[in-house]
């Protein structure tokens, strides 16, 4: 089956965080005590009760304040990096390139809240499971959008093939450039490729997103080979400089400690 | 406070899991390379590593979202997952070296009515078996504690490929404390005792090499995670209590102190084993800074 994506503008977001309340809704995810963190932006972070947030930002040109949004969610990773840790088997990713967690085999280690690049998934002290986005596959396989596509009103959000959502991204981003907006995509080649394609209008910096991001077990093999080489040398040099048998018999008294 | 996913639990089974697992291929090691005279380090390795490894697995269990689901981990074997690796190789300890154990608790005065535990009595050679093998699930398992944090997206673990090998070291020397502190407890003979110390001044010595070369590559690839510990909030912690306490101290004790008293080679392993859990303690917490 061909992959799918979702296609978020962040040109066309107002910040109204419908897409926040439609997320709640269908995944029947509880609403969170919060505080106020000084901006309109909230809860504060993404949780395991919290699978999608509008993220403020603020960002000066020319002594002019923009007042920017973005949308985040889990990118459904083609290098998942949850998937790579989860020691209990949760997290499989579908023939459409969905990330899905199964929280009736999620054991609640948090692994996988560590693991994420993006910080997309969290943990949910009333399921004691993690939780993130898993795509509305459920709505997807029923012939339906995501919850938060279906409810954005201005079109920011959108699903579909993924083959075809680059090219509509492209062109939005010609369109964006002609007229002089320093339009970027985000999504088409991290990690493997994203199944959440970006239209941004700023460096991903500013909006929060890693220039660079890298799989969490990137360095696995490494570490390893590090600890095992090291341990080579650290384990025989000590033993064998204070405990190696002098070559003489040494009798069994009692400061030996052989009885 | 910022916001902790693995909390103070965590850091105290990485510190026991560490300290269980070098106990035992530390003492084993000692016998192994001492042409069998060190029996007793091997015997007291088991003593200590079994019991702590077992409660580092319960506190992990305890620190688990719905503990009941556990058996989950043991439906999964996944080399990517460090975790799982970790799942495998602690059950796999906890049989080994049990069994270990068991050799060893079968000699003791109050077994020889047992029937379970005279079943063990007199296997040689289940003990050097299980003793082998212990030795390579141990220094997996003690390098493991530090992979397991290497394999996240927390700048401080995942920017560097040293933490396995830190953490291995660490364990190393804090295993040798905790031989060193219930041989001194025993009041069992002082040679052994400063043999070992001395052996940890070498370990301790690679540990100060492995964390200049850890915090040298991290100034580099991650400097802001480097700085919370070399500069920030944990500085305090990580030049007293991990440098100070956990490692210049002991050497000095050890070279200082007279070869017949058990209190100097006491006091520097407590040392080693507060260092230890330090060590555990700010790497964990200061690797969670701003997730």
């Amino acid at each position: 089956m061909a992959e799918l994506a979702k296609f978020i503008d962040v040109t066309k977001c107002t910040g109204c965080r419908g897409c926040q309340v439609a997320c709640k809704q269908w995944n029947g995810l509880e609403a969170i005590k919060t505080t106020f963190s000084g901006s309109y932006e909230n809860p504060p972070t993404m949780g395991g009760e919290t699978w999608t947030k509008v993220r403020f930002f603020e960002a000066e040109d020319n002594g002019k304040v923009r007042f920017l949004f973005r949308k985040t969610q889990c990118m459904h990773c083609t290098e998942a990096s949850c998937a790579a840790v989860c020691a209990a088997g949760a997290i499989k990713k579908d023939d459409k390139g969905m990330v899905v967690l199964d929280q009736n085999k999620c054991v609640g280690c948090k692994n996988c809240v560590l693991a994420c690049p993006f910080g997309a998934v969290g943990f949910s002290e009333k399921t004691g499971t993690s939780g993130k986005c898993r795509m509305c596959v459920d709505r997807i396989d029923n012939g339906m959008e995501p919850a938060c596509v279906k409810t954005c009103p201005t079109g920011a959000v959108q699903m579909g093939d993924r083959e075809q959502i680059l090219k509509q991204a492209k062109e939005r981003i010609d369109f964006l450039k002609s007229s002089g907006v320093n339009a970027q995509i985000y999504g088409e080649n991290e990690l493997g490729g994203l199944h959440v394609i970006y239209v941004l209008d700023d460096k991903p910096e500013v909006y929060g997103l890693p220039v660079n991001p890298q799989v969490a077990t990137a360095n696995l093999f490494g570490s390893w080979v590090s600890a095992l080489v090291g341990a080579g040398v650290m384990l025989i040099a000590p033993f064998w400089l204070m405990f190696k048998d002098p070559g003489k018999d040494v009798s069994e008294t009692h400061d030996t400690g052989v009885k | 406070m910022h916001e902790v996913h693995w909390p103070i639990i965590i850091a105290i089974y990485l510190f026991l899991a560490g300290v269980g697992v070098a106990a035992f291929y530390t003492g084993i090691l000692s016998n192994l390379f001492g042409n069998w005279k060190y029996r007793k380090l091997a015997k007291y390795g088991s003593y200590i590593g079994v019991p702590l490894i077992i409660i580092g697995v319960l506190l992990l269990l305890a620190d688990l979202g719905r503990p009941f689901y556990f058996w989950h981990f043991l439906l999964t074997f996944k080399l990517s997952s460090t975790m799982s690796i970790g799942v495998w190789l602690l059950s796999a300890f906890v049989i080994v070296g049990g069994l270990n154990m068991l050799t060893w608790l079968a000699e003791e005065d109050f077994a020889q009515n047992n029937s379970l535990l005279g079943a063990f009595k007199g296997k040689e050679g289940l003990r050097s078996l299980t003793g082998y093998l212990g030795i390579i699930l141990g220094i997996l398992t003690a390098a493991y504690t530090g992979v397991l944090l290497a394999s996240t997206s927390a700048a401080l673990w995942s920017s560097t490929q040293y933490l396995g090998l830190l953490f291995l070291v660490s364990a190393t020397s804090t295993g040798m404390a905790a031989l060193m502190l219930v041989l001194a407890w025993r009041k069992e003979d002082i040679g052994i005792i400063h043999k070992l110390a001395k052996a940890d001044m070498i370990v301790v010595l690679f540990e100060i090499i492995v964390l200049a070369l850890m915090f040298s590559a991290l100034s580099a690839s991650a400097p802001a995670a480097a700085s919370v510990v070399l500069g920030g909030s944990y500085a305090i912690w990580f030049w007293v209590g991990i440098i100070g306490c956990g490692l210049v101290l002991p050497v000095i004790i050890d070279l200082a102190a007279s070869k017949k008293a058990f209190g100097a080679p006491m006091l520097a392993s407590i040392l080693v084993l507060v260092g230890g859990f330090l060590l555990r303690y700010v790497m964990l917490y200061a690797g969670q800074v701003g997730l």
